[in-house]
């Protein structure tokens, strides 16, 4: 008997550490805070709400929080926001594995077109096109994250530093009197003229995987330039399109070209995008391609001295009208499957019809209802892509992503570019089922 | 209660004694191993919320996919050359350090020792930054002399070097640890058997494969098994280093499980991979026990 | 070994191995305590600079490493709890009792050595999720103790394997139950067995870096590994940052290991050279 006792009472120990451990996490946030300047700034009204519950909002995000917006918007509203960082080389497949195990945070972010599409349709964001809070929204950027074809609005994209660009060094063009490309001839043309100066043409950060969709033309992207294009790239998804397709082959040869020719700088492979840009403004070589938030000012200030020059990167043909080409990043999205949905939605509210605060307190150029000029650090390059017409997003192909970047890879470290592509045909067939 | 036999006693009470590592085996281990199975028999993938059952079809796409063709050579590669280096290297430097003339021999172990007590996030993001064409040391030191073709030197990002860099840096955690163990090995060979093998007039090589290596075949077989099993799951180096690229060129088996699932949200296929290693690794691993405690004992 | 050149080709062999090992570690340290624009444009600046020890206070409070150490150590002490109590338990009955049950148990723990934790984190996450312990110390324990029961239960059933019976039965002879013989008896005498199991299972958690991320969404509640995702982040330019984190998160283990040497190296080795 006394055994049995003393076994039974092991279990239980086990089990009061159950409870014990479930009820520590909660127990935990409090004591972070630093409760004590609070109080001394806040109205005698504050002691009197929180009683009432704290008003919790979780957000996670691949960018860094923004202590003094949490601090605003704690003030303004109550809200308390738990703030998470996930680095964004696992953002996606961290974000989804909580989504699909219902328990995301409250506030997410859709991490390309792609993944936009597969979250609508799955289920997991809340349907906003009711809000009113829309209205301080910039109307080219609600398209993000329509359900394709029904119209409404499951998320908004809305962080406008994700237009795909060219940069280049304008001392050197010029010094040297080099014209700015508008197509994709010119641009080859101009990458030789610069290699025959004895300049290196073109340097981009191949090391990390999830940038190489900004690689200086990537298919996919010169592929949307095209008319038809985009039809074409949500074929894959699909089963339609092939990577066979001479839409594809074309567009691919151009990678190619640009590689075998020997216009991309050798340091290009194995660096982040940080370091290209830094490279880059070191005058290491004359251009580089990529998103606009490439020079985002937490990079480092592009110097006085050091001029750039942007034009939206030119994925077009000869002939076809250069167009300004934007992937869909940061949209943000309300998990439907909260148990927090209210205090979202207010939070939400808030948030947007506050975008500008926001935007000054982070330096984030945010999409709201305004003119170019309120995009500040970013209207430098408005000024002079907000001319060119813009495309529908270029969509991702979540399902063989990866497959996709080794591809690439392999063409940027002096691959082939039409070996592979049957067995991305073979790939994308069998990931579909 | 002592009405009952002796023997259905025992059985009780061993069933009691059990539960506590039954329930921590069942819900942290059993459980989730059940479901991924059950997972791999289905198409489920994250565009949508769907799992149709498919059977075994994701296993006959398992062997003919060519990056998990890829993937195993890669894992095979890597755990020959991890496991012959590694132990190659520490029993060397475990019999030189042991050897009676050497001074400071404690200092020499304990530094070859450490980086295995460091977490493999940190190495990985070391070695990373240190071989990184622009930010490494080693780099800045090329631009110092003005070396024209940096980009040679790009180890971790040319398909033909990548995985020897891995392979590198994986060695160069775990030799500590394999040397340790050697070391006690060695110390386990009575003095006795070296002197009377002096005696038969052996030189110090003989006397190296005639006593010492037969004595310590139990630690050569714990190192062995230690390290093909690890280097066969091999997972966090390699996706911190490199994640698997460039086009494949470091991609383990793991690796390719977890881009497969998580990078690319086919749950199902990638739940399949993952058996599919299970099976392999363990496999592996019982077969090498088995062959090397009989030749242990042979021995 | 008169040998001379013999002998110092062995020394400037361990020389080699010995640079091998610390050149890149102290490159570490040295990064850690520059300041680095600096470092950038020299590499030996810290001469002209002086030690950035405020690179480590930065590392402590933007990384919230305090936090984030509490963490581990309770998780910790929780996961290792479970471990030994449970392995011990077990390796225990199979001695004592030596039945069918016990020793299937056994091998089927054993098994769980071939399992690659990565395989598992989808379905350990929906499986805690739906226990609802996700975000728990309790949940993180479990699932770290889940992985280290495959060696303890090794080392443990070894351990007991050799204990002379008579030891037991004197135990009971004087009027213990069973389990008062692994009271009082067994579990004494393990004492160098908990300090192997928690050794290893204890470097394994503190190494330890995806389990954590998936399990644990709550930014309270990550671990010691997961601080440094603070300075990683692609953004970084400040490398000097990272490096100090890496340094602070690698002293405790490191200290305690040159405390404790004695009993890492019996740990480690213990049951290695027997087989």
């Amino acid at each position: 008997m006394k055994k049995l006792l003393a076994l039974l009472l092991a279990l239980l120990m086990t089990l009061s550490l159950v409870a014990c451990g479930s009820g520590d996490a909660p127990a935990e946030e409090p004591a972070e805070e630093p409760a004590a300047e609070e109080p001394a700034e806040e109205p005698a009204e504050e002691p009197a709400e929180e009683p009432a519950g704290e008003k919790v909002v979780t957000v996670s995000c691949w960018l860094e929080p923004f202590p003094e917006w949490e601090a605003y918007v704690l003030e303004e509203t109550g809200i308390k926001i738990e703030y998470e960082q996930v680095e964004s080389k696992n953002y996606f497949d961290i974000m989804t594995t909580r989504l699909q195990g219902e328990t995301g945070s409250d506030l997410f972010y859709a991490y390309n077109a792609d993944a936009t599409q597969m979250y609508i349709s799955a289920g997991y964001a809340m349907d906003l096109s009711d809000c009113s809070f829309l209205s301080n929204v910039n109307e080219n950027y609600l398209n993000a994250a329509k359900e394709e074809g029904a119209g409404k609005v499951y998320g908004i994209n809305e962080n406008i530093s994700y237009v795909n660009v060219l940069f280049y060094n304008k001392e050197i063009f010029e010094e040297n009197n080099i014209a700015v490309p508008q197509n994709m001839d010119e641009f080859l043309a101009v990458c030789q003229q610069l290699k025959d100066l004895g300049i290196t043409p073109l340097i981009h950060g191949n090391g990390e995987a999830n940038h190489l969709k900004r690689a200086p033309f990537e298919p996919i992207c010169i592929v949307t330039a095209q008319e038809g294009g985009a039809e074409w790239v949500k074929g894959l998804a699909a089963g339609e399109s092939k990577f066979t397709d001479d839409i594809f082959v074309k567009a691919a040869g151009y990678l190619e070209q640009i590689v075998q020719s020997g216009y991309l700088s050798d340091l290009s492979n194995g660096i982040t995008h940080v370091e290209a840009w830094e490279l880059f403004t070191q005058g290491e070589a004359a251009m580089m391609t990529g998103a606009s938030f490439y020079a985002d000012q937490n990079y480092g200030p592009v110097t006085p001295e050091f001029e750039v020059g942007v034009v939206p990167a030119p994925y077009n043909y000869e002939g076809e009208p250069h167009v300004l080409a934007a992937t869909s990043g940061a949209t943000i999205m309300v998990n439907a499957k909260s148990a927090n949905v209210e205090v979202a939605m207010e939070y939400m509210d808030f948030y947007v019809t506050h975008w500008q605060e926001y935007a000054a307190i982070s330096g984030r150029p945010m999409a709201y209802a305004g003119e170019a000029e309120d995009w500040a650090p970013y209207s430098w390059i408005f000024d002079e892509c907000g001319k060119y017409p813009a495309l529908p997003y270029v969509r991702e192909t979540s399902l063989i992503q990866k497959d996709l970047e080794a591809w690439t890879q392999g063409v940027l470290t002096g691959g082939s570019a039409t070996d592979g592509l049957e067995d991305l045909d073979s790939r994308l067939a069998a990931a579909i089922g | 209660m002592y009405a009952l036999t002796r023997r259905t006693r025992s059985r009780i009470e061993s069933v009691l004694y059990a539960l506590p590592i039954l329930l921590i085996f069942v819900f942290a281990v059993a459980i989730p191993l059940v479901q991924c199975f059950l997972y791999s028999l289905t198409d489920w993938k994250s565009i949508n919320l769907e799992k149709n059952f498919v059977g075994l079809l994701n296993y006959v796409r398992v062997f003919q996919d060519s990056v998990f063709l890829k993937a195993a050579k890669n894992t095979l590669i890597v755990t020959f050359f991890v496991s012959f280096l590694q132990n190659a290297f520490s029993l060397f430097l475990a019999t030189i350090l042991n050897q009676k003339f050497f001074r400071g021999r404690e200092i020499a172990r304990s530094i070859i020792f450490i980086p295995t007590l460091i977490a493999t996030m940190v190495l990985g993001s070391m070695w990373r930054l240190l071989l990184s064409p622009v930010r490494g040391p080693f780099a800045m030191l090329l631009k110092a002399l003005e070396v024209t073709n940096r980009g040679d030197f790009n180890v971790l990002a040319k398909e033909s070097t990548a995985l020897y860099a891995i392979i590198f840096i994986m060695v160069w955690q775990y030799v500590g640890y394999n040397m340790l163990i050697y070391t006690a090995g060695l110390n386990s060979v009575p003095e006795e058997l070296y002197e009377s093998a002096k005696i038969d007039g052996a030189g110090p090589i003989a006397m190296f494969f005639r006593v010492t290596l037969p004595l310590i075949m139990p630690s050569i077989t714990t190192n062995m098994f230690l390290n093909v099993i690890g280097c066969l799951k091999c997972f966090e180096y390699v996706y911190i280093v490199t994640s698997g690229g460039p086009n494949h060129a470091t991609e383990t088996l793991a690796t390719y499980m977890y881009n497969t699932a998580f990078g690319q949200g086919q749950y199902g296929y990638g739940s399949a991979i993952s058996c599919v290693l299970f099976v392999v690794v363990a496999i592996v691993g019982i077969v090498q026990t088995k062959v090397l405690r009989s030749r242990e004992v042979e021995m | 070994m008169k040998n001379y050149p013999a002998r110092v080709f062995c020394y400037l062999v361990v020389m080699v191995a010995v640079l091998v090992v610390v050149v890149p570690l102290s490159l570490v340290v040295l990064m850690s305590l520059s300041d680095w624009s600096a470092f950038q444009k020299d590499v030996f600046s810290i001469f002209e600079t002086g030690p950035q020890w405020q690179n480590f206070v930065e590392a402590w409070e933007v990384g919230k490493m305090g936090l984030y150490f509490k963490n581990t150590l309770i998780v910790l002490v929780m996961s290792l709890l479970m471990t030994n109590v449970s392995a011990s338990l077990l390796a225990y009955s199979i001695k004592k009792f030596d039945t069918r049950f016990s020793n299937t148990m056994y091998y089927v723990v054993l098994a769980g050595m071939f399992i690659p934790v990565q395989a598992l984190m989808l379905p350990l996450y929906n499986t805690m999720s739906a226990l609802g312990l996700l975000n728990t110390y309790f949940g993180l324990a479990l699932v770290y103790s889940g992985m280290g029961l495959p060696m303890a239960t090794m080392l443990y059933a070894g351990f007991y394997r050799n204990l002379p019976k008579e030891l037991l039965e004197a135990a009971e002879i004087d009027g213990c139950s069973s389990f008062g013989a692994y009271l009082k008896v067994a579990l004494p005498l393990s004492k160098t067995i908990i300090t192997t199991v928690s050794i290893l299972s204890g470097l394994t958690i503190w190494k330890d870096f995806y389990i954590n991320i998936i399990v644990v969404s709550d930014a309270n509640m990550k671990l010691i590994s997961t601080s440094m995702l603070a300075f990683v982040s692609e953004y970084t330019t400040n490398w000097s940052g990272v490096c100090a984190a890496m340094v602070v998160q690698s002293i405790p283990v490191i200290a305690l290991y040159l405390l404790l040497q004695k009993q890492f190296v019996n740990g480690i080795t213990a049951g290695a050279v027997k087989g």
